[in-house]
């Protein structure tokens, strides 16, 4: 049976590319499988060096660095950055690994309401003048939502009370921006001090993630950053396919164009069948059902045709907001999506969606 | 400035000799003798301790 995946951080199928296969085949003969270290050991390949600049020049920064997961930067950049204090502002949308950080770090923590502008400031205004560093911590774009943080508004704020600004930008790499490095190349914010976390494993199709940022910053994170400091370096082949995929994003630029014209198309397809789909601007399509048994019924029915797409309930999502959380890839074809559609329209008239 | 504080933290670091900073980097695998900065020598603290991610020597 034919059988299709949408629910995919692999959002630009390059996990599979021809070319980024064959540089981790490479590297694993030249380099080994194993870092057998940490960075600042015996675990640094120029290898890492290389890809660390390669991701400074992507994301249009002075310096980078590379952690072994998206988790891992989070909870090591949060916690390096404030501590006991400190007072970090995080939207309430955020990962959970913002949140862990968070938690971790000692310092104060306000949670805002979701991209409420007006709220973060009145948090500001009563909290930010007690303590001694801010930062205020972001998603770029919101995993289950698919939805952008109003970075220019945020960095606004950040300035007015001379906070830090940080976007997990996990879901907007390979997704948003001309040459596809995030919401900061979205938004044209470049140059402006925006701590720029990333990852490799879901557009890059690889393993790890990274922080992007002023040379002083990753000078700091460096020494400061204990999941950084007391792990050991990624594998030779895992950088190698990450570097062959920023070369594939770069050269291939039709890849963005096909997911963000893949995204559209579905988009409106479920829209125009009567599904509540929320608007995105990244590749991520929420198909809204609020009931958790209903969104499993869903899910379960569109597995039954062959279209992998699970139910996110709570606690992932807020409690009646369970949804399926379909993800577009740029090497799904027309013909997959119309299937994909024919599928979602026979499971949604058996349920009794619309 | 942005990062002051930052910066102030790592000159205190630096003064204290705990200062870190990327190692000349490995231009070899990591295997019991590497090359860094173009000459070969030989790997005391790897903790790749069984060399398992080696192919056998030729």
């Amino acid at each position: 049976m034919k059988c299709c995946f949408f629910l995919q951080t692999i959002t630009s199928g390059l996990t599979n590319h021809p070319r980024v296969k064959a540089a981790a085949i490479e590297a694993i003969e030249k380099w080994g499988t194993g870092s057998g270290g940490s960075r600042l050991t015996t675990g640094n390949f120029r290898l890492h060096r290389q890809l660390e600049e390669r991701l400074a020049r992507f994301k249009g920064t002075e310096d980078a660095v590379v952690f072994n997961t998206g988790y891992m930067a989070n909870l090591g950049t949060v916690s390096a950055l404030v501590t006991r204090g400190d007072l970090v502002v995080s939207d309430e949308l955020n990962h959970a690994s913002i949140i862990d950080g968070c938690r971790l770090s000692r310092a104060t923590v306000k949670v805002y309401r979701h991209k409420d502008l007006a709220h973060l400031r009145n948090i500001l205004s009563a909290e930010r003048a007690a303590c001694r560093r801010c930062l205020i911590v972001t998603d770029g774009v919101f995993s289950m939502d698919g939805d952008v943080a109003p970075l220019p508004e945020l960095l606004d704020l950040a300035e007015e009370f001379q906070a830090l600004l940080m976007v997990d930008d996990a879901h907007a790499t390979g997704v948003l921006g001309k040459k596809g490095a995030g919401t900061v190349e979205y938004f044209g914010l470049e140059g402006r001090g925006i701590i720029q976390m990333g990852t490799l494993s879901k557009a890059l199709g690889a393993e790890g993630g990274y922080v992007a940022g002023d040379a002083a910053l990753i000078d700091y994170l460096r020494n400061r950053a204990r999941s950084f400091i007391f792990s050991t370096a990624l594998s030779p082949p895992v950088i190698a396919a990450a570097m062959a995929a920023l070369d594939v994003l770069e050269e291939e630029p039709h890849l963005l164009t096909q997911l963000h014209a893949n995204v559209q198309f579905l988009y409106q397809g479920l829209k125009e069948m009567g599904f509540q789909v929320l608007p995105t601007e990244s590749a991520v399509i929420p198909l809204m059902v609020g009931d958790a048994r209903q969104a499993l019924a869903l899910s379960a029915k569109l597995a039954e045709r062959g279209v992998l797409v699970p139910a996110i309930r709570p606690p992932t999502v807020p409690e009646g907001t369970s949804r399926l959380r379909i993800t577009v890839m740029a090497t799904h074809t027309p013909e997959d999506l119309q299937w994909a559609l024919d599928a979602f329209r026979q499971a949604g008239e058996r349920l009794g969606f619309f | 400035m942005l990062y002051y504080q930052l910066v102030q933290e790592l000159n205190m670091l630096k003064e204290a000799h705990l200062y870190r900073q990327l190692p000349g980097p490995l231009e070899s695998a990591s295997g019991s003798r590497v090359v860094v900065g173009g000459r070969e020598m030989l790997l005391l603290s790897s903790n790749n301790y069984l060399g398992a991610d080696q192919s056998p020597p030729c």
